[in-house]
């Protein structure tokens, strides 16, 4: 493949050539010409438009433009560490170079590995939440993993480079995210470190003191603890020292030998301001920003991880987390979609109407709680929407059809089935549910159903409405 | 007669009945001159002296409290030990219910290793503890102490066992007589036994510190010839401490430093209503361990360490005097009459061995039964159930006193005459006693 077609985004497009690529500022950018490339290149002259440039990027609405691999490019932006871990790779060579030589390997492998998973993608459009937009970025890039680099430029302490430019302001909402995201075994997190944060501030830079308990002076000396076998005295060194030499306060012996006449079983603080003499110093907290002092205990101690996606994450990236169930369901049933399915209906309520000797029914169950419950279970998550999927699976017949309404409903018709039938099916199917909820989440199921007979009076556009009345 | 068929009974009758002043005198004189005064005679100045100033005390101590609650000094209590961990947060919590509250507890961990620095730290997270230090290496008891000392900032010191369960009141009734008299350095607390009911040998010495420490005490307080306040509870003033620079290297501290105390002209006083309770060892072998290391130290240190209380010098105090001789006498010289008394018997007056020994029991079940009466009588406030039910073990305090802890007590004299065993004792590490030692301490 040659990959030849980019698009250079700088904010002086007069200066810059591109050889293989177009050249344009972010307000020229077409959002097809974007689709249509491969990858982008950010002009590395000037760091503040290309931080501006990759902002955008990332932000846009569009999956095949916010996955695309960016390429920085060769200039004073490079400097910057965290600019240059934010975008999928640099390019060291000057300007007139471009676009990129097929010899870039790890590049064409990222551009190969976006692409098809762009079109793994069903929904690339519209309103996405920033944690799924997250999930499909961390995804489309499965084998790196978001390592946080530590820096004084950023409030937290720790920067996520790559994935920081999903968010409007650069702050600790990232690692909530992030925190979240790993909770709900959508990512997997290794241990980096640990790292305290002001409680007021949220702050990373805290200065650590050793004060004295009695007046919280940070104006305090140590010194090593004597004790005289000969005669049991303990105290100061400093109490010991005479000239050169030490000797006993109490019995003025001399001290020769440690470990044969004296030895030093511990240290001992005292206070430069109030001298008060105690053995173990205070520690505490005073933050660089917003200098309120706080015990270590009560700042917020976080952990440190770097992430990358889990197999229950990679399975939300591509369909959501409300559309994994439906997709499943596609997988292993006759599944319309709602446009179908209402077409079918019509139909079918045409010809019980007319012929007047079978009658059908359609069955609504709606399973309330599956997102909760895929947060609640984790890894095992998959494992349950797949037992749920399976009992549709082992109760409806070849010649049923179904499609899903809203987030949960399933929407069933059960052809040739009288209200008896479709109760006995009904039964059978909430049964199952609730053996499975049982099972895996020792709660009982939050599952509702309802049969409706197929004729004149049916509204397929109030099916999902009708579980609640 | 009845009496003819048990012939050994008529025999005894008979040798009893012929007894007269000059008999009795030969057969018993262990008990006529030596226990009868001591144990049972000074316990008469407790019904006759001490009870009926009782409302004096009282009065006393009523304008002591207002004084002691007006300054509100600090008080700092020192539990210095090694793997004590198991006891401290019951003693840190009792801190927290003493009628008397400010005090600073300060615990030192003499390089236990057990998890003793763990429960102490959490304890002091709490604010159970207010110091607590950890020294690495074991130093001692004297050692531990001072570092304690070290720390303290109260006008009053508390020295406390760590498996001591002070009375809620304990802490200001052992600090109120510093107010009553301002001559008095030391205060000694009343140590009870909290294990009493565990064995026999608890009980036992269940009954002998209330009559010892109980009645013994408080009678040698009065006579102004207290010798030792026990370190499981004892208050002293911390100026006075800390000019004799603490304790010196052990065993036998609580004597020692109640002996420099007096050196100085310091009065000791000995308050039977502070009230604490201890755990004593619950078999015969432990209890023996535990007083041999305590009767070494009456040779280590009245004979040895503070024999100059005993010369003539320009600070000579007759009551000193009184007080190391009669220790002294007391423990060491009426132990090798003791023994002469048996070899009398034994080898002498085999002849009535029996009767002799049936007569002396009798008349140390009663001397036991009227002194465990007295120590009653003065503990009457702060009596409890167990104290009646030790009623039932007197009849064994004959044999205990009289004859188990002399053995023991003979033992442990000889073996530190002869041979300084105290320097050997694991009680103390290795390195503090060779020091010791090397300077004759």
């Amino acid at each position: 493949m040659a990959v030849t077609s980019f698009l250079l985004l700088s904010q002086n497009p007069d200066k810059i050539v591109a050889d293989g690529g177009e050249v344009c500022t972010i307000e020229e950018l077409d959002t097809q010409k974007a689709i249509d490339s491969y990858f982008f290149v950010l002009d590395g002259d000037d760091k503040d438009s290309a931080i501006e440039m990759l902002r955008f990027i990332r932000s846009h609405p569009n999956t095949k433009i916010y996955l695309k691999p960016v390429v920085l490019g060769a200039g004073v932006a490079q400097q910057d560490t965290i600019l240059s871990a934010a975008v999928d790779a640099v390019s060291h060579t000057n300007e007139t170079s471009f676009p990129i030589s097929e010899e870039q390997e790890e590049l064409i492998n990222k551009i190969v590995a976006t692409q098809s998973y762009q079109q793994k993608i069903t929904s690339i459009l519209g309103q996405q939440q920033i944690s799924l937009r997250i999930l499909r970025f961390i995804s489309s890039r499965k084998h790196i993993e978001q390592v946080p680099i530590m820096t004084p430029e950023l409030l937290t302490g720790h920067s996520y480079p790559m994935l920081e430019q999903f968010f409007d302001s650069v702050d600790e909402s990232i690692w909530k995210m992030l925190e979240l995201l790993k909770n709900q075994h959508l990512l997997e997190g290794r241990f980096i470190s640990k790292a305290y944060h002001c409680t007021h501030c949220e702050s990373a830079f805290l200065n650590f003191m050793e004060t004295c308990p009695d007046c919280k002076s940070a104006n305090i000396k140590s010194d090593e603890l004597v004790h005289h076998f000969r005669c049991g005295h303990a105290a100061a060194m400093q109490d010991f020292r005479t000239g050169d030499i030490l000797v006993c306060p109490k019995c003025q012996q001399g001290l020769k030998h440690i470990g044969v006449d004296y030895d030093k079983p511990s240290l001992v603080f005292s206070c430069n301001d109030c001298q008060h003499v105690f053995a173990e110093p205070v520690p505490t907290t005073k933050c660089y920003r917003c200098g309120r002092r706080t015990n270590p205990e009560d700042q917020i101690q976080r952990t440190v991880y770097a992430y990358k996606i889990s197999a229950l994450g990679a399975n939300v990236a591509l369909f959501g987390q409300e559309q994994l169930f439906t997709k499943l369901l596609k997988e292993n049933l006759d599944f319309m979609d709602n446009a179908g399915f209402q077409r079918v209906i019509v139909l079918e309520k045409s010809r019980v109407e007319r012929y007047a000797i079978s009658t059908s029914c359609v069955l609504v169950i709606d399973i309330k709680g599956l997102a909760d419950a895929l947060v609640e279970l984790g890894e095992r998550g998959l494992g349950f929407y797949k037992d749920l999927v399976n009992a549709f699976v082992e109760t409806l017949r070849k010649s049923d059809i179904l499609t899903v309404v809203g987030r949960s409903a399933v929407t069933i018709l059960l052809t040739e089935t009288n209200e008896e039938g479709a109760h006995l099916v009904l039964e059978r199917l909430m049964e199952n549910i609730e053996h499975i909820f049982e099972q895996s989440l020792s709660i009982p199921s939050n599952a509702m159903g309802k049969v409706i007979p197929v004729n004149n009076e049916l509204n397929m556009n109030q099916l999902a409405l009708s579980l609640s009345s | 007669m009845f009496l003819d068929s048990f012939p050994q009974i008529q025999s005894f009758l008979h040798f009893v009945y012929y007894l007269d002043s000059e008999r009795i005198l030969h057969y018993f004189w262990s008990f006529i001159v030596i226990d009868l005064p001591r144990y049972v005679l000074l316990d008469f100045l407790i019904l006759f002296v001490y009870i009926p100033m009782r409302g004096i005390r009282r009065k006393r101590n009523r304008v002591a409290r207002t004084e002691l609650f007006h300054d509100r000094p600090l008080v700092s209590v020192l539990v210095p030990g090694k793997n004590e961990g198991k006891h401290i947060p019951r003693l840190a919590e009792s801190m927290q219910h003493q009628t008397y509250s400010n005090i600073e507890l300060i615990i030192v961990d003499d390089g236990s290793d057990d998890n003793t620095p763990f429960v102490c730290n959490h304890l002091k997270k709490k604010g159970l503890i207010d110091h607590f230090i950890r020294n690495e290496e074991s130093g001692g008891k004297a050692s531990a102490a001072n570092t304690a000392l070290y720390y303290a900032r109260g006008r009053f010191i508390i020295h406390l066992d760590a498996d001591a369960h002070l009375n809620n009141d304990a802490i200001e009734r052992i600090i109120l007589p510093f107010f009553v008299d301002p001559s008095i350095g030391m205060v000694g607390g009343d140590v009870r036994v909290r294990n009493d009911t565990d064995s026999i040998t608890t009980r036992l010495q269940a009954i002998e510190y209330m009559k010892g420490i109980s009645v013994g005490r408080t009678i040698a307080s009065m006579l102004g010839m207290l010798r030792i306040v026990s370190g499981a509870f004892g208050a002293f003033r911390t100026d006075v401490l800390r000019e004799l620079n603490g304790w010196d290297v052990g065993p036998g501290l609580d004597g020692d430093i109640t002996l420099k105390f007096r050196n100085l002209g310091w009065r000791i006083y000995h308050e039977p209503t502070a009230v604490c309770y201890t755990h004593v060892p619950d078999t015969p072998r432990k209890l023996a361990k535990q007083r041999v290391r305590w009767d070494r130290s009456i040779i280590r240190f009245r004979g040895r360490k503070h024999s100059g209380i005993l010369k003539a010098s320009k600070n000579f105090r007759v009551l000193d005097f009184t007080a190391v001789a009669e220790n002294i006498f007391s423990n060491v010289f009426l132990n090798i009459l003791w023994w002469i008394y048996v070899f009398q018997i034994v080898f002498m007056d085999s002849e009535f061995l029996g009767r002799i020994v049936i007569i002396n029991y009798i008349l140390y079940f009663i001397t036991n039964v009227i002194a465990y009466t007295i120590a009653m009588i003065l503990s009457e406030e702060t009596l409890h159930r167990n104290h009646y039910a030790l009623l039932w073990f007197l009849p064994l305090m004959p044999f205990y006193i009289g004859v188990y802890l002399r053995v023991v007590r003979t033992y442990a004299y000889l073996s530190e005459f002869f041979n300084r065993a105290s320097y050997h004792d694991p009680w103390n590490p290795w390195k503090v006693s060779q020091a010791a030692k090397k300077d004759g301490l």
